[in-house]
């Protein structure tokens, strides 16, 4: 079993369809099965993690205390961001490429069809076992989603341990879908289709996969050593001891500046998908979008303390952590710059999925430009653990990752249901969402210069409109999703049927050559050169 | 053409997240030998050979002035005092001074700890050397006892001369287990005569 091909499954039930009744998504192997499974899962997540936010926006709706006591305000921060990085984002990427990915190569399945069903089915276990944290004495660990010691180790509640093993049991989640994901991508490739054929959001998926095994045993090293901190006598975090507790911010950091970019890379990939099909025009500059997102994963290696400014490093350190920050705009600056001159004299119309791809685009920039600004180190130390700060991660994270898997569920909807979904309640989503979310999280730029420090159930009150209007924002925001479930569960059962390969006419990848609604199994013969040929002429034509 | 590309073994991308779980835990020493060449985190003055230093052969420049500030802490819920005599001295660089620190056991219980130094900036941390410190072991505290504990140490003339000041800070902790003394623990008292006090380089 050193070799990881595809495998024929003896179970008839694969042959014939899916089997009936509950079971059939307890014991599935099947890729979609799998697909649909992570989504589903990661929006509930979202859901439980944005009423957390709700919370947290509704605390600070007035200066003082009014609803949660600081403590549990700490708790509602921790475990909303630990939800929305390892409960929404990360698992609903891995189902957009347990769905796309097969389908996008040419592949019947997943490589590793047995371990996909297994990577899946832990995290609604990793999930109880990170939101119960709640309901142990002492509650949920109030540290923060980054864990610094000694808030994780010596101060931290004893359910600090449950979210350890929720951590570990996340990561292995997380590593098994990426071994996954590499071998169904090396291995499992049409015949014919060479590297620089496939579509970007494979490449980017691929470049992530490769992120996530470096990282995610890192950040399972740094919380395994906090736990034989805290229950094993060790001292890795510890002065006392010999350790250094700032050496847990360099581990994590080490971890968790990949963490970011593998939070961003599919991203990158699905507006890259979008924004040619509505644009009608070939992806303007394939290969730099590829080298470009190649050396983003690569230099996110190297800028990790530039998160940690503030805690005492060498003045050379400082300088050398800037440039190579800084450094990493390029890149980034190649692939915006690539989606407006794919964009540019091109026949765009707008539907759902190319606005929210737009706005993605438009968005994501934002936070990209905060972000150069906390880079750069004098800037930093103004603006280090401020509102500031939230706003910039909000920014590349709800209207950068999540912008971009919403606008890839709306474009792949007709492909995965075989139905449309509604186009103008999907408009009113949007312009809802679009606006609601920059109420929400622009004012937090200038809660965060004013000097509003992150964290804290309380403020001064000189903070005040600025958060009320925040929390507005985030109240609407949050409404919005009621919306986008109703669009989703409305188009999923009384949507109008979907009846050519390829809704979108000019979408061009492999997914649109096969069957509207994409067949329980499919490509089980692999796409024809010609078909290959005709799905990455595009790639070509420059 | 690619139609006859060899499949890549799936244990070759198994090993990488093995090894990178591996890579986490060699962060530790890396990190550890990162801070002693750089004096990143403050500690690498213990570990130069100071007992062997000496004055001798030294040209000293009687000009030039550092300022040693010293900080002291105790762990939290740590029933001690502890202040050095004396917040700051002007020192010329190569010459060996003493502080002196006092302690003081405010319970009614024995108590053994020891002080972890960190000096900063970390350009003078690796210049930073003591020939003799309370740090270097563990210090039992009768009950309410009230001890005074030497450091001997020099800034070394290589540092470089941009730095002006040196702060040597100690924090106090409570030795976890060690509800015994071990050899390697000295034990004050308030009467006891510092030129006795074998000095012993650090680990």
């Amino acid at each position: 079993m050193s070799t990881a091909t595809a495998t024929t499954h003896n179970d008839d039930a694969h042959h014939h369809g899916p089997e009936k009744g509950l079971m059939r998504w307890v014991r599935t192997t099947n890729h979609k099965d799998i697909g649909t499974l992570y989504l589903w899962f990661s929006f509930i997540m979202l859901l439980t993690g944005g009423a957390m936010a709700m919370m947290i926006r509704l605390e600070l709706l007035a200066p003082g205390l009014q609803y949660v006591d600081p403590q549990f305000f700490n708790s509602l921060t921790t475990m909303h961001g630990l939800i929305m990085v390892f409960g929404a984002i990360m698992p609903a990427f891995v189902g957009l490429a347990n769905w796309q990915v097969p389908m996008m190569i040419g592949a019947p399945d997943m490589a590793l069809p047995r371990m996909n069903n297994w990577s899946f089915w832990i995290l609604p276990f990793a999930a109880t076992l990170l939101i119960s944290s709640f309901f142990v004495e002492g509650g949920a660990p109030g540290s923060g989603w980054t864990m610094y010691a000694p808030l994780s180790t010596t101060y931290a509640p004893k359910s600090m341990d449950f979210v350890i093993f929720a951590i570990h049991l996340l990561g292995f989640s997380s590593i098994m879908g990426a071994i996954n994901i590499i071998a169904t991508i090396t291995n499992m490739r049409a015949p014919g289709m060479r590297l620089m054929d496939m579509p970007l959001f494979v490449w980017t998926w691929l470049i992530t996969a490769f992120l996530l095994i470096a990282v995610m045993p890192v950040l399972a090293g740094a919380v395994t050593m906090m736990l034989t901190d805290r229950n094993f006598g060790t001292s890795f975090f510890s002065a006392a001891g010999g350790g250094d507790p700032v050496m847990f911010q360099h581990i994590f950091w080490f971890f968790g500046h990949p963490e970011v970019y593998i939070m961003i890379l599919p991203a990158f990939g699905i507006a890259s998908q979008i924004i040619p099909t509505f644009a009608r025009k070939p992806l303007f500059g394939y290969a730099s979008m590829v080298y470009a997102t190649a050396s983003i994963a690569i230099l996110s290696f190297v800028v990790w303390a530039h998160h940690m400014f503030l805690v005492g490093m060498p003045i050379e350190g400082q300088l050398y952590f800037m440039y190579a920050t800084i450094l990493i705009s390029v890149p980034t600056g190649i692939k915006v710059f690539n989606w407006i001159a794919t964009m540019w004299r091109g026949s765009m119309t707008f539907e759902a999925p190319m606005l929210w791809a737009l706005s993605f685009v438009i968005l994501f920039t934002v936070g990209g430009f905060t972000g150069l600004m906390l880079g750069v180190v004098p800037a930093d130390i103004q603006y280090h653990d401020t509102y500031f700060v939230v706003a910039h991660f909000h920014y590349v994270l709800v209207t950068g990752a999540l912008w971009a898997i919403i606008a890839g569920v709306y474009y792949w909807f007709p492909k995965w249901t075989g139905r449309m979904y509604d186009e103008k309640l999907a408009k009113i989503h949007f312009w809802w969402a679009v606006i609601s979310v920059n109420v929400l999280f622009f004012p937090q730029h200038f809660l965060g210069l004013a000097g509003m420090p992150r964290r804290y159930a309380d403020y001064s009150i000189q903070f005040t409109d600025f958060n009320v209007l925040s929390s507005i924002g985030g109240f609407a925001f949050g409404a919005s999703f009621i919306l986008y479930a109703y669009i989703l569960i409305k188009g999923i059962v009384a949507g109008k049927k979907v009846e050519e390969n390829a809704p979108w006419e000019s979408a061009t990848t492999l997914e649109w050559v096969i069957p509207t609604p994409a067949p329980y199994h499919s490509f089980e013969t692999p796409p024809t050169q010609e078909q290959i040929d005709r799905a990455s002429q595009h790639i070509h034509t420059h | 053409m690619s139609s006859e590309r060899k499949p890549v073994k799936l244990w070759k991308i198994v090993a990488i997240p093995v090894a990178m779980f591996g890579f986490a835990f060699s962060l530790v020493p890396l990190y550890t030998v990162f801070c002693d060449l750089t004096g990143f985190n403050g500690k690498s003055s213990t570990l130069i050979e100071a007992e062997n230093y000496s004055e001798k052969g030294q040209d000293l420049d009687f000009s030039r002035k550092v300022s040693v500030t010293f900080v002291t802490n105790v762990a939290p819920g740590l029933p001690m005092v502890f202040y050095p005599k004396g917040d700051a001295i002007e020192i010329i660089p190569g010459k060996i001074y003493q502080a002196t620190f006092i302690a003081e056991n405010r319970s009614d219980k024995t108590i053994i700890g020891q002080a972890i130094p960190s000096v900063s900036p970390p350009q003078a941390a690796v210049h930073f050397r003591k020939m003799e410190c309370f740090c270097f072991q563990e210090q039992q505290f009768a009950p309410r006892d009230k001890v005074e504990m030497p450091v001997r140490f020099t800034v070394d003339p290589a540092v470089d001369t941009e730095v002006k000041d040196v702060s040597l800070a100690y924090t106090f902790y409570l030795k976890k287990n060690a509800q015994k003394t071990s050899d390697k623990t000295v034990i004050r008292t308030h009467n006891e005569d510092f030129s006795k006090i074998k000095t012993m380089p650090s680990g």
